[in-house]
């Protein structure tokens, strides 16, 4: 793990556009990328299960995966459709419950391309976390969580295809020439961005933002509010002629995109970020990362492709809500305590009992010994 | 009264476009809900005016709308005006495309609106029927529920295809046909192409012979129908077919495909331009620089139901107005070398456009949008408001195929400038005509007046029928 910032570097934001609590920022590639490609893989069964390396089991319902393919250093480009494909085989009708089996979460499929399941691969890193429990047998622990860890982790998110208006917001949305991805803005907070190498991938992926998941405060702000009518004055109060008209144009344009970006993406652009190295394509990096836990905002976790240069060729976030964040802070709050509860309580300014209940109230109160747990949760 | 000349040019506008069905941005409830509420509104405030809009170039979708409210409503209708009323519902209702017609009647014995007017309207109108056994064979539950709704006496031998089924042969060349269709192949080649497809289809036919021995039958839409189906076999008359409907025919083909066919594609066009020309005049533009901003970003795309409707529109009024203009350019929002590789792509872009143009020097500025601008959103009145400050005299006329349901009107681009609603471009003619009444200046009186005078025309040409 390193720190980062988290940034769109190599992008630009064009004009947004709005429909009911969303508003879609495009974004831009600055200089066009010719060696990596990112395309769909439909996956039709009802249930998915990733066997990981250190043999725990992730399971989720995983409707597409991404092939990711990229020239070697010295190819120059990666064409449009020059990627064999095995024949689709004819469709029999599913069975009424199917399970498909993955390996890995990023898996290489040959010399120059890897299958990864988009999301799932941040959102393993986030259940995985601290995932093996206590490091030294502190009695104020249960028998199971000595035993097995956190054992059984699970997190629960919203379908794109739940979200209110959604799918109308995505079906009006007219994809700009050259987007290569977009901001999504529910009530006017940025609650996830996704980014694709090149112009052609993001017109087939667009649909697909549908089928990703989404925290559940998107959910709420989809079906509670609508979106801010946010007018976009053009400096042209001295114009005397035409050019000075459209270069009022131009600027309003640019103000309006930085504003998209730098203005409202605060909870997330700039962000610093928790990283790891998943895999190393040519002079790529494919990292998943999380955001600083900061309790009194949105937290957000994600993964990413990025040159050397910093510049982003795929990214995807997925905004964590205030109980998903609260689960992950005091895992981590534990682990920096070495999971002694008392050297926990003293540095958080909180009482034993305190942290017991803070525990138990987030979930894990299976993780304590009964009695303990007893105690603390006792009348007073 | 100034409420009730913008309330009856915002209807007229919106009657213009609106066809009820489902739209890039409204579904075709929205849609539907929201032009009915308004067909409801006018008929209940402005009657008399509202059975004038009959005559002023509403399109077919609307025309049958406002019959059928003004059927269902009879007793609202002031005496005085009653019988310049049923002139009007008469008049309109011969000259509704059949299909239409047949189907509004329908539609008045579902919605049982049974009084003695509209059996009177729908009696008259059957006797006004050319070749009502056609009709009969075409249209047949149709007639049928028409004659029902109407109490008309089963006299004929129509009556008796109708009410009494096939059993006995027909004396009637058509109806027998029909009869016989159900049993001999030979016989389904003299029946209209809607209904003989059916007898080819129970009789095993190939679609291939079936439609090179019914080529003859065929009506211009039905041809340009099956184009695809029959490999661009069937002949086609472009002069007499709608130009947009040729250009949605043209949208329709693979890029590809207009490539390779690109010189015919284009001499249909050019031809059916022509023949739009000769029937509707030349357009009310003066002679001068004339630029047409057109709008073919995405969601001129329209929807399922109108499959690239509003950029088809776009794109006849670009060849109507090319062949009509001496000086005239085109701008489109994503320019397009060929007229006829154009497709809906990418974001609206309409203040950009409108700058082009002006710099190129138009002295009038048609815009053809439905004024969903989004890069950037209110840019375009911003643009244009700043260029009058600037002491700019071009004229801008906004056109729009799209009828918004959410505001219950076409939705403008500019706030002191009513957009005007057209639904092909070869309505493109009346539609600038009426132009002027939809500008703030005119009044209540004017517009009357030009109502009525289009009522006396509507009215003259059912007097000089017989």
């Amino acid at each position: 793990m390193s720190t980062d910032t988290l940034n769109l570097t190599g992008l630009r934001a064009a004009p947004s556009q709005v429909c009911g609590a969303f508003r879609l920022v495009p974004l831009l590639r600055e200089t066009p990328c010719l060696d990596v490609r990112m395309t769909p893989e439909r996956y039709q069964q009802a249930y998915s299960q990733v066997k990981l390396d250190d043999g725990t089991e992730y399971w989720a319902f995983i409707p597409h995966g991404y092939i990711l393919d990229w020239a070697k250093g010295n190819e120059a480009t990666v064409s449009m459709g020059g990627q064999l494909k095995r024949a689709t085989q004819g469709k029999s009708p599913p069975e009424w419950f199917t399970i498909q089996t993955h390996h890995r979460m990023v898996k290489r499929q040959n010399a120059n391309r890897v299958r990864l399941l988009p999301l799932h691969l941040s959102m393993e890193a986030f259940l995985g976390l601290h995932f093996g429990g206590p490091d030294i047998a502190w009695p104020e622990y249960s028998k199971y969580a000595k035993r097995y860890g956190l054992g059984f982790r699970s997190e629960t998110a919203v379908s794109g295809r739940g979200l209110y208006r959604f799918e109308e917001a995505l079906r009006t949305f007219e994809i700009h020439e050259g987007q290569v991805g977009v901001l999504i803005y529910t009530a006017e907070k940025l609650a996830s961005v996704f980014v694709v190498p090149t112009p052609q991938d993001y017109r087939l992926l667009h649909q697909t933002l549908l089928d990703d998941f989404y925290g559940e405060l998107i959910y709420r702000y989809a079906v509670w509010l609508n979106h801010q009518e946010l007018p976009v004055k053009l400096d042209v109060k001295n114009a005397r002629s035409l050019s000075d008209l459209r270069s009022a144009l131009q600027e309003a344009r640019t103000l309006w995109a930085e504003f998209s970006t730098q203005g409202m993406g605060l909870d997330l652009l700039g962000r610093s970020i928790q990283r790891e190295v998943i895999y190393k394509p040519a002079q790529l990096r494919l990292e998943r990362f999380m955001t600083d836990l900061d309790l009194s905002t949105t937290n957000t976790i994600g993964e990413r492709l990025v040159r050397s240069n910093g510049e982003v060729l795929y990214l995807k976030t997925f905004q964590l809500g205030a109980d998903q964040t609260k689960r992950a802070w005091w895992l981590s709050q534990l682990a920096k305590h070495h999971w002694h509860i008392d050297t926990t309580a003293q540095a958080l300014n909180l009482t034993r009992d305190e942290v017991v209940r803070g525990m138990q109230r987030a979930g894990f109160g299976y993780l304590l010994n009964p009695e303990l747990l007893k105690r603390a949760t006792r009348k007073r | 009264m100034d409420i009730a000349r913008e309330d009856l040019s915002l209807f007229l506008n919106a009657c213009a476009a609106a066809t009820a069905q489902r739209e890039f941005y409204s579904s075709e409830e929205e849609q539907r809900v929201s032009l009915t509420f308004l067909h409801e509104y006018i008929c209940g405030n402005y009657r008399t005016l509202y059975a004038r809009t009959l005559a002023a170039g509403i399109n077919h979708h609307n025309q049958a709308e406002v019959i059928f409210q003004l059927l269902s409503t009879g007793k609202a209708c002031p005496p005085d005006f009653r019988a310049t009323e049923n002139q009007l519902i008469t008049a309109a209702l011969r000259q509704l495309p059949s299909q239409r017609a047949w189907k509004l009647l329908q539609r008045l014995q579902r919605s049982r609106v049974n009084n003695r007017r509209t059996r009177k309207v729908i009696e008259g109108f059957i006797q006004s029927r050319n070749d009502l056994p056609f009709d009969a064979v075409k249209y047949r539950h149709k007639v049928k529920a028409s004659m029902q709704h109407a109490h008309m006496k089963s006299t004929g031998e129509v009556s008796r295809f109708l009410f009494e089924g096939l059993k006995k042969p027909f004396e009637t060349p058509l109806l027998e046909q029909y009869r016989t269709a159900h049993y001999s192949k030979e016989a389904l080649y003299d029946l209209p192409y809607s209904i003989a497809e059916g007898f080819a289809a129970k009789h095993g036919v190939s679609r291939k012979d079936f439609l090179k021995r019914i080529e003859g039958k065929l009506t211009e839409r039905e041809r340009l129908r099956v184009q695809n189906s029959s490999e661009g076999k069937i002949q086609l008359n472009p002069e007499k077919l709608s130009l947009t409907e040729l250009c949605s025919y043209v949208l329709g083909l693979s890029l590809q495909e207009r490539r390779s066919r690109g010189e015919e594609l284009m001499s249909f066009l050019t031809r059916a331009t022509r023949a739009t020309l000769r029937r509707a005049g030349r357009l009310p533009l003066p002679e001068h620089k004339v630029a047409a901003i057109l709008d073919n970003s995405y969601s001129s795309s329209g929807s399922s139901m109108k499959q690239n409707r509003p950029l088809a529109v776009a794109m006849s009024a670009d060849f109507l107005l090319g062949a009509s203009c001496s000086q005239y350019r085109a701008f489109w929002t994503h320019p397009v070398g060929n007229p006829l590789l154009n497709h809906p792509k990418g974001q609206t872009y309409l203040a950009e456009r409108l700058l082009d143009a002006l710099e190129w020097g138009a002295q009038t500025v048609l815009v053809v949008s439905d004024a969903c601008e989004n890069d950037v959103p209110d840019a375009f009145e911003q643009t244009y408001q700043a260029y009058r400050r600037m002491g700019g005299k071009a004229s801008i006329i906004h056109l729009s195929p799209v009828f918004d349901a959410e505001t219950y009107q076409v939705k403008p681009l500019l706030k002191d400038l009513p957009a005007l609603g057209i639904r092909a471009g070869e309505d493109l003619a009346t539609t600038l005509a009426f132009a002027r009444f939809s500008a703030r200046e005119t009044t209540l009186l004017e517009l009357e007046t030009y109502l009525q005078s289009r009522v006396d025309a509507l009215i003259g040409q059912l007097e000089r029928q017989p």
